[in-house]
């Protein structure tokens, strides 16, 4: 199975153990909105292919989800607090200071999909894309081949955010597993492989090379 | 499958509203003290609440305050734990959680100052570790908000395990934050007066501020080196709400899986659990939804020690749980649960009280620890601390 | 209090640029705001918070489960300025003023 989004970068599905393991990508540019919260919102129906997938039970969807990013919330903050001053702080609006906290997006993600599992988000910097993902990539290779029970699935997205200017970014990821044993060993070579993947579709999503406005296939 | 490793600490370091070490925010929290006052700077600045708990006299740029935390807790817990005279010193990881990072200089941009903010986030808490310290581990900035100290020392644990670092610091920082005053004062989740963690006539959140560092490594590497740990890391359960961005689910399902999440990771069973550190922010809200989670995490079982510090210590948001882990560690240790500050009476819908005063061991020894942190946007955590004992 | 019908229209409007998706075309003055009009806690207490803004008055904490509706808003705000025109200055800012 490969995974194919417009522009992004195909890659062959990696097959551990008889199963398959990559499962999705999408890149979104996240338009430019009067607050963080808006620029994201606006792109959060683009990930329902990603997701719908695993199908709800009761209402949710049992992975996890993990989110890098090396500036949400800070422009909220900025603004949260100089409108704060403006009005007065006793009287300052209180709707914006949710999003001023790095984790604003990844609980948002959470709530719209109904992802119920454990939820992760790292402040990283791009500068270097390979080490933006080193913890994440860690994270997921040691659920993806550790915490399985014989036959059951696991899924988790991965998700890498960049508010500002000039190319402000979203990347999803899809990766899921069902009923393999593993070990250490596998683990850290997954993880070098997952972190690889997705610096290379993010280095490929943020070089201004790419332009991509929605998904609208996906093969499966 | 093979074994993990086991994980244990081997130091603590915190600076508090009620001690500049570990030790004496432990002393103080077991007298039941608090921190709790008035401040009239933030009344002459105009916020609405003026109620907090903050460091006194600890010398730093309102810019770096983070930074200059971090350090202080990491000095104490590395000193406490010889690792910087081991020959692997320098390859030691940093893991730390926090909320709003450098907050003062959000302000302080947010108020007209042309600063660079990249470099004010939790990772400038995580780079001023290791450069103060000369450490060329891995570097893990964590962002889960109230939770995010749990969260580090699980990632701190997970590297270990996976061989990635000979040893790590991890922890929660958070310095006090005028931005997160006003935004918990005005989203109206703020006490009138002081926090009661788990009482009936609790009526919100005080905010504290703080840091606290522990120092992990893999059991046999201790020993070998003959350290006697301070206590056993467990296990990590988490979960997510899925439900409201600042309200918790009421029903506390997501809650309570954590915990369940958390013991089974650990290969203990309620009936093991001896105290539960609660997350204790003193809302309606999170309070009754965190004591419903108990109620069927400890069904059919007597429910443990209830304890909470945060009537104490205010609510650190991203150093709170690093905090109330150091002083899970100094309870095992001392084998003692410390009152909780602030609670008098028990709340009848929650049906469980908490610690009023010290309290001693009575039909057997402290030996497991839950610690709960609870976070904005239903980020649920649960870690789980043991009592070293030689086997 | 003078401009009474002005100051219901502007808590429309307010609550309008706070959830412009969810609120139906209109509503009557005794809608409650969570239970008729799906509402959540933090509307509220933005609502609130625009309100202080727009009156001057502060709303403490255990008034604010009080303003449930327009009418229950507008008769609180009438009772802490009875002698004065209801001094409204809308707390949307002009890009987000919606018609």
């Amino acid at each position: 199975m490969s995974s194919v989004v417009n522009g992004v970068p195909t890659h062959e599905a990696l097959d551990v153990s008889g199963t398959s393991l990559f499962r999705a990508a999408l890149v979104c540019s996240l338009p430019h909105r009067a607050s963080e919260q808006e620029s994201f919102d606006a792109v959060l129906d683009e990930f329902v292919p990603v997701f719908e997938t695993v199908p709800m039970v009761d209402g949710e969807r049992e992975g996890a989800l993990l989110v890098v990013s090396d500036d949400a919330g800070s422009a909220t903050a900025v603004r949260f607090w100089r409108d704060a001053l403006s009005t007065g702080l006793a009287v300052a609006s209180p709707a914006a200071f949710p999003w001023c906290l790095v984790n604003a997006p990844c609980a948002s993600i959470a709530q719209r999909f109904g992802v119920t599992g454990p939820n992760l988000t790292w402040l990283v910097s791009f500068a270097d894309p390979r080490a933006a993902f080193d913890a994440p990539a860690a994270w997921l290779a040691d659920r993806l081949c550790l915490q399985l029970d014989d036959g059951k699935r696991f899924d988790a997205w991965l998700v890498a955010l960049h508010f500002g200017a000039p190319h402000a970014t979203a990347m999803l990821w899809h990766w899921g597993r069902c009923g393999a044993d593993g070990n250490h060993d596998e683990a850290l070579a997954l993880a070098a492989t997952i972190r690889d993947i997705a610096a290379a579709g993010w280095i490929s999503a943020t070089d201004g090379t790419l332009r991509l406005a929605s998904l609208t296939s996906r093969e499966r | 499958m093979g074994a993990r490793a086991r994980v244990v600490v081997t130091g603590v370091g915190a600076v508090t509203p009620l001690g500049v070490t570990a030790s004496e925010t432990w002393q103080r929290v077991l007298r039941g003290d608090t921190a709790a006052r008035d401040w009239a700077d933030l009344s002459a600045e105009g916020h609405r609440v003026v109620r907090a708990c903050r460091i006194e006299d600890f010398d730093a740029l309102d810019a770096r305050r983070g930074r200059a935390l971090a350090i202080a807790a990491a000095r104490e817990a590395l000193s406490q734990s010889g690792r910087a005279e081991t020959a692997d010193a320098q390859r030691g990881g940093v893991f730390v959680g926090s909320t709003l990072g450098e907050s003062a200089a959000f302000e302080q941009a947010g108020a007209g100052a042309s600063i660079d903010l990249t470099d004010y986030g939790v990772r400038s808490f995580c780079d001023g570790i290791a450069t103060e310290l000369t450490l060329t581990g891995p570097r893990e900035a964590i962002a889960t908000a109230c939770a995010a100290g749990n969260y580090a020392i699980g990632a701190a644990v997970l590297a270990l395990q996976q061989g990635r670092a000979p040893w790590a610091l991890a922890g929660g920082v958070e310095p006090f934050s005028k931005l997160a005053m006003v935004g918990f004062a005005r989203s109206r989740a703020m006490a009138n007066g002081d926090c009661r963690p788990f009482d009936a006539r609790r009526t919100g959140m005080m905010l504290g501020e703080g840091s606290a560092m522990l120092v992990l490594e893999r059991l046999d590497d201790a020993l070998a080196r003959r350290t006697t740990p301070l206590a056993e890391v467990r296990g990590l359960g988490l979960s997510s709400d899925a439900h409201h961005p600042t309200a918790p689910r009421p029903d506390g399902r997501c809650m309570r899986r954590a915990m369940c999440a958390a013991l089974a990771e650990s290969g203990v069973t309620p009936a093991d659990v001896d105290w539960v550190n609660v997350h204790g922010t003193g809302t309606r809200a999170s309070d009754a939804a965190e004591g419903r989670a108990l109620r069927e995490v400890f069904d059919g079982v007597p429910m443990p020690v209830l304890s909470g510090s945060k009537g104490a210590l205010g609510h650190a948001l991203g150093a709170a749980s690093a905090i109330e882990a150091v002083l899970g560690v100094c309870g095992l240790l001392d084998q003692v649960v410390p009152p909780t500050r602030g609670h008098e009476q028990a709340d009848p819908e929650i049906g469980y009280a908490c610690t009023r005063e010290r309290t001693l061991p009575v039909e057997r020894p402290v030996r497991v620890v839950m610690n709960n942190a609870f976070a904005f946007g239903g980020i649920n955590s649960t870690l789980v601390l043991t009592r070293w004992e030689p086997a | 209090m003078h401009n009474e019908m002005e100051f219901r229209a502007t808590i429309r409007r307010e609550l309008r640029s706070i959830r412009r998706d969810k609120l139906p075309p209109d509503w009557n003055d005794e809608s409650h705001f969570r239970d008729d009009l799906g509402l959540d806690s933090l509307d509220l207490v933005e609502m609130v918070a625009r309100l202080e803004q727009a009156t001057g008055i502060f709303v403490p904490d255990e008034d604010v489960a009080h303003l449930m509706s327009i009418s229950a808003t507008v008769d609180y705000v009438r009772a802490r300025q009875p002698a004065s025109p209801v001094t409204v200055r809308s707390a949307l800012r002009g890009d987000e003023a919606s018609p």
